[in-house]
């Protein structure tokens, strides 16, 4: 018992002997102990935490539990000054006092006041940023698409089309079903942003499940997160109607019906408008590829006749004069827990009508002259999309998705042409397409990271176009028809190791189009083939904060062209070697991406007919076809950085791009017809480019700015009624400049401005500088109204300082109660009839005119269910 | 006399920092995803005492997978629901009373869905290594980021002192500031605050809930587990449907293990 009484009190001296103390007291500047602080003990070089404590009322002996070479005291306690005391070599068994005065930190001496700190509007997972709807919210958002143009990284384009960091979405899901595809918009510009409750930004994004992890193209997509005890149906009822000029009816009519259950997910629109509403986006290129590198784009062909003269530069509403139907079904389908279908239907039906005009004074050989014409036209789109996608899961392990689009279109234009104020027409344009791509898509999983995708195609396109033009002394009537027939395999090997992601791919593709023209003047019946075999190889390899891709692409080409009407047929082989390189960079806190590609392009259907096709009243195209490759060089070098925080995106981007070969235009323009002969020549095309985006929230301002710039040169040869070449150049320059202002008071900002410049140069300059400036106000007069002002300002040629236009709309909207809101439009105030737009090219200047939408007002009345 | 209370009133409104903290608190159950939720908490806490309590226990909402929970019974302080017909689980109205200067946390746990006992443990129970790295900011507070091992999980938190010196969530504590933001390595559990409040006094929410309980130490709780199963299975036995035996899984759905039932127990 003795020997460890005395064992015990030799561990306490030796501990007391070894060891320091530091005896603490700590008083604020009256001098009264400080409640609660604490102390932390670090050694002082490395200022790592090495033990720290707490100290109640102000007073503390403290013995160290570890040794230090120098030792740091920081006391620390809310809403002080924190203290650090230095001890340099504390030596062993030293006893340490201290005493410290706090001084009050008067920047967070709030406590009389109540702090609320908002959450974060947002929260990061892995690969998604999850955003939080009501968080973004200002009031002044109706659908998805409102909202998510003010989501940092995310751009929204003047079409609707969507970029997250820099790069195109791949789809917008609902609840994580891919319900849309890659027709998104439907759902981006339809679904209503009270049904939506977060908004999940997706990196790394793949429809397949078996391929999540093994692929590595870097897809992006974005979610819908419904709230919560919606019932199984929800929609809405929009009616509207008004008066437009002449106490003409104007009116809008939008149903949304959306079923979300654990077996269908399923949302259904139709509109009718006669305001400017445009759907069109539909039957837009489709140009997002999958993972065998095909898009939708690659199994369509051309359309030969031009319906409009020009397009103008306005947001379509502004001069779309139309009486548009729109209808649209989108169902997914769990049959059962292996099998999903999925349908989407979309039908448009309209009846657009325009007046344009185009005087164009052409500056060929020192000579001047002009043309002028007329153009009023009635044009019925009438296009029906059916797509049915099959996915069964026929084992954990392997996927069968069978998928069949048909698209249809019916379209008729009639109208009547003036020729240079002199020579009156009347035109027919008919188009009769039949699209139609199936395809059976075979993934296995092999092992846990490596997949074999096999991808199987039959496509079919058919673009019978009729133009016929009567006038008095001229006729033309023209049958045109283009056609693609593909049969395409192929096979793709992907697999993952720890740095390494790769991919392989073989594959066989059958083209055949056929090209049939009758006019007036000359036939054409020639049918191309393109079958090529291929092999694609990638590596992606991570170092560290790099990532390298390099790429080769093997393809063996056997081109055939046989022209029936002179019986004759060409026929060529080739192996193009296309290798390319990507490098991604992570540096400060933004991605840094190097590319460079190698293209080897073999002729397209554009330039396979020999003989002449009229495109319109004026312009005549023809070729002289042959089997000459387009070498592409392409190099770009681009950042992109996001800070959520402060909702700031700052993307750079630099291109540079020359093209070695190519078809050339050989333009022979004349007072009444223009004829573009397309030959090949070994001629370089050159372009250069760069692009600056910066967007950023000012807390101190309570707004968002945003600045873009893009610079835009291109170096192109052509022929102008001559045998010598030009060399000409094209300058793009536009810069913007965007305000949003998110005051908490009821009036709130919004203004963008735009500058444009055009230059031309051959020989002689030739420039355009455009000016757009719109400014919106919106009055929160409570709670449940306010009010929008807008003016959108363009002038379209500050030089010669022309006409300007100001448009001038409003918006008065009414939450009645949950589930009706009222809204009252105002379009085109000041009743603008025509619009003027100055453009030019390297040899010509246009001014060209359309009428626009007059003015209407419209109240609508939307219900919820 | 009066002029003495009304002084040290005034002192403590001078000092006193305190806070209203909301949180989330998101259980991601690895055995049975369907039971995986996300509740929401409020602590109330001042220099000397603080409180956290669930705020909508009962709210359907909470569960991760809502469609497949199903009521089954509610009362005032505890409600019973069913997973997808085939697990059971329940939420009760969870406390946490910490009284600082005496170093003791108090809780309860519920007992095979009807005992309740209460816990003591030592609020300095965590033995916490303060990671040497660059702030991170955490709603604009400047937080340094901590690791511990606790009850066969392992944590890392975030704390500031811009907030208050001590507390934090559950029976989070022990750092030198005002825990923030708590997750386990193995992602079973993330509590995270979402809106902070400074307000001159909330004494009045900071009385104990569990004077005059009967309290045992944790270290206690497995034994009186173990009761409460053997309770049930003696009255299986002598239900109309008897069973012979009766066996108990490893218990890994809770936030805080205990060896002794981290394997199956057979009763016969």
């Amino acid at each position: 018992m003795s020997n460890y009484f005395f064992r015990l009190l030799f561990f306490f001296f030796y501990f007391i002997s070894s060891s320091q103390t530091v005896q603490l007291t700590i008083e604020d500047e009256q001098g009264m102990p400080v409640l609660v602080c604490n102390v932390l003990f670090k050694e002082k070089n490395s200022q790592a935490i090495a033990e720290y404590t707490k100290i109640f009322d102000g007073n503390i002996n403290y013995l160290l539990k570890k040794k230090y070479q120098d030792l740091e005291l920081e006391i620390t306690a809310t809403s002080f000054y924190s203290k650090k005391i230095d001890i340099a070599a504390p030596k062993i068994g030293q006893e340490y006092s201290f005493k410290v005065v706090l001084r009050k930190n008067e920047t967070i001496q709030l406590q009389e006041v109540i702090i609320k700190k908002t959450d974060r509007p947002y929260i990061v997972k892995k690969d998604t940023v999850v955003f939080v709807v009501a968080k973004y919210r200002d009031g002044s958002e109706k659908k998805v698409e409102d909202l998510i143009k003010k989501l940092p990284g995310i751009e929204v384009d003047k079409n609707g089309s969507i970029k997250y960091k820099g790069k195109a979405l791949e789809t917008v899901t609902l609840d994580g079903d891919n319900v849309f595809s890659s027709n998104y918009k439907v759902g981006t510009k339809n679904i209503n942003i009270d049904m939506v409750e977060q908004i999940e930004a997706i990196e790394n994004y793949t429809k397949n499940h078996l391929l999540k992890g093994i692929e590595s193209e870097g897809r992006v997509a974005l979610n819908l997160k419904l709230k919560k005890g919606k019932a199984d149906y929800s929609g809405t009822v929009e009616n509207g109607i008004g008066l437009k000029e002449d106490f003409k009816g104007a009116y809008y009519a939008d149903v949304h019906l959306m079923q979300i259950s654990a077996a269908v997910k399923s949302f259904t629109t139709v509109n009718l408008n006669n305001i400017g509403r445009s759907d069109t986006y539909f039957y837009e290129k489709q140009s997002s590829k999958s993972i065998d590198r095909k898009s939708e784009d690659d199994f369509r062909t051309k359309k030969i006749l031009s319906d409009d003269l020009f397009y103008p530069s306005l947001d379509p509403i502004r001069f779309n004069r139309n009486k548009q139907f729109f209808a649209s079904y989108n169902s997914l389908f769990k049959l059962t827990k292996k099998v999903s279908l999925k349908v989407n239907f979309n039908f448009i039906d309209d009846k657009i009508n325009s007046k344009q005009q185009v005087q164009t004074t052409n500056y060929i050989d020192n000579k001047i002259f002009t043309t002028d014409d007329d153009y009023s036209f009635v044009k019925k789109p009438n296009v029906t999309t059916a797509e049915v996608e099959l996915r069964i899961n026929t084992s954990k392990a392997s996927l069968l998705e069978i998928y069949s689009k048909q698209y249809f279109e019916k379209s008729v234009l009639v109208a009547n042409y003036t020729k240079n104020k002199e020579f009156g027409f009347e035109n027919y344009n008919e188009t009769n397409s039949f699209f139609s791509v199936n395809k059976l898509v075979h993934t296995w999983k092999v092992a846990n990271n490596k997949v074999l995708q096999t991808n199987l195609y039959y496509s079919f396109d058919k673009e019978p176009q009729i133009f016929s033009s009567i006038g008095d002394a001229v006729a033309i009537h023209q049958k045109s028809t283009f056609k693609k027939q593909n049969i395409l395999f192929n096979s793709v090997f992907l697999g993952k190791n720890d740095n390494i992601n790769y991919m392989i791919q073989f594959g066989g593709n059958l083209t055949k189009t056929p090209y049939f023209s009758a006019n007036e003047l000359e036939n054409n019946n020639v049918e191309f083939s393109n079958n090529s075999i291929f092999n694609y190889s990638q590596l992606k390899y991570r170092l560290k904060k790099i990532v390298f891709t390099p790429s080769v692409s093997v393809i063996k080409y056997k081109l055939e062209l046989n022209n029936n009407l002179l019986n004759s047929n060409k026929e060529s082989n080739n192996v193009v070697f296309e290798p390319s390189l990507l490098i991604d960079y992570r540096i400060f806190k933004g991605m840094l991406q190097f590319s460079y590609s190698n293209k080897q392009n073999p002729i397209s259907e554009d330039y396979i007919f020999n003989n002449g096709v009229f495109v319109n009243n004026r312009t005549i195209t023809l070729n002289k076809p042959t089997f000459d490759f387009q070498k592409t060089n392409h190099y770009s070098l681009n950042y992109h950085y996001t800070d959520l925080g402060s909702n700031t995106t700052l993307s750079l981007a630099t291109l540079y791009e020359k093209s070695n070969g190519q078809f050339l235009s050989s333009f022979v323009i004349g007072e009444r017809f223009s004829v573009i002969k397309n030959e090949f020549f070994k001629e370089s095309n050159t372009s250069k480019g760069a692009n600056l985006r910066l967007s950023r929230f000012f807390e101190d301002l309570s707004s968002t700015l945003t600045f873009g710039s893009n610079w835009l040169e291109s170096l192109y040869p052509n022929f102008v009624n001559s045998t010598d070449i030009r060399r000409n150049s094209n300058q793009n320059f536009k810069n913007s400049f965007e305000f949003r202002s998110g005051f908490s008071t009821k009036v709130n900002f919004e203004s963008s401005i735009i500058h444009n410049v055009f230059k031309f140069k051959s020989g002689q300059e030739n420039t355009i500088q455009s000016l757009q400036n719109t400014f919106k106000v919106r009055y929160t007069i409570n709670k449940k109204s306010n009010i929008v002002l807008k003016s959108d300002l363009f002038v379209p040629d500050i030089k010669e300082n022309r006409n300007s236009y100001n448009f001038v709309d409003f918006e008065y909207y009414l939450k009645w109660n949950n589930k009706t809101n009222f809204t009252l439009v105002g379009n085109n105030l000041l009743n603008l009839r025509n619009f003027n737009q100055y453009q030019n090219n390297d040899f010509s200047k246009f001014v060209s005119q359309t009428n626009l939408t007059s003015r209407f007002v419209l109240l609508s009345m939307e219900y919820s269910f | 006399m009066k002029k003495i209370i009304l002084f040290l009133f005034f002192i403590n409104v001078m000092h006193s920092q305190s806070i209203k903290v909301s949180f989330l608190f998101k259980k991601n159950d690895v055995a049975i995803d369907n039971m995986s939720l996300t509740k929401k908490f409020t602590l109330y806490q001042n220099e000397s005492y603080s409180l956290f309590e669930v705020t909508n226990f009962k709210d359907l909402d909470n569960f991760k997978y809502k469609d497949k929970v199903s009521v089954m019974k509610e009362r005032d302080t505890i409600a019973f629901y069913s997973i997808d017909d085939v697990a059971l689980t329940y939420s009760y109205n969870e406390q946490f009373y910490k009284d600082f200067r005496s170093g003791v946390l108090l809780s309860s746990e519920l007992l095979e869905f009807k005992r309740k006992v209460f816990i003591e443990d030592k609020i300095d129970m965590f033995d916490w290594e303060i990671l040497n790295e660059k702030d991170t900011l955490i709603a604009n507070y400047k937080c340094k980021k901590a690791t511990t091992k606790h009850r066969g999980r392992e944590y890392e938190a975030y704390f500031t002192n811009e907030i208050a010196n001590q507390g934090g969530p559950w029976k989070f504590d022990g750092l030198p500031g005002f825990i923030l933001y708590v997750k386990t390595k193995d992602n079973f559990l993330e509590i995270q605050a979402t809106e902070i409040t400074q307000l001159v006094t909330i004494d009045d929410k900071l009385k104990n809930p569990f004077v005059n309980k009967k309290k045992i130490p944790f270290s206690a709780l497995a034994s009186e587990i173990i009761k409460e199963e053997k309770i049930r299975f003696q009255k299986a036995k002598s239900s109309a449907t008897p069973s012979d035996s009766m066996i108990f899984g490893p218990r890994i759905g809770t936030i805080e293990l205990i060896e002794e039932l981290q394997k199956e127990r057979v009763y016969n």
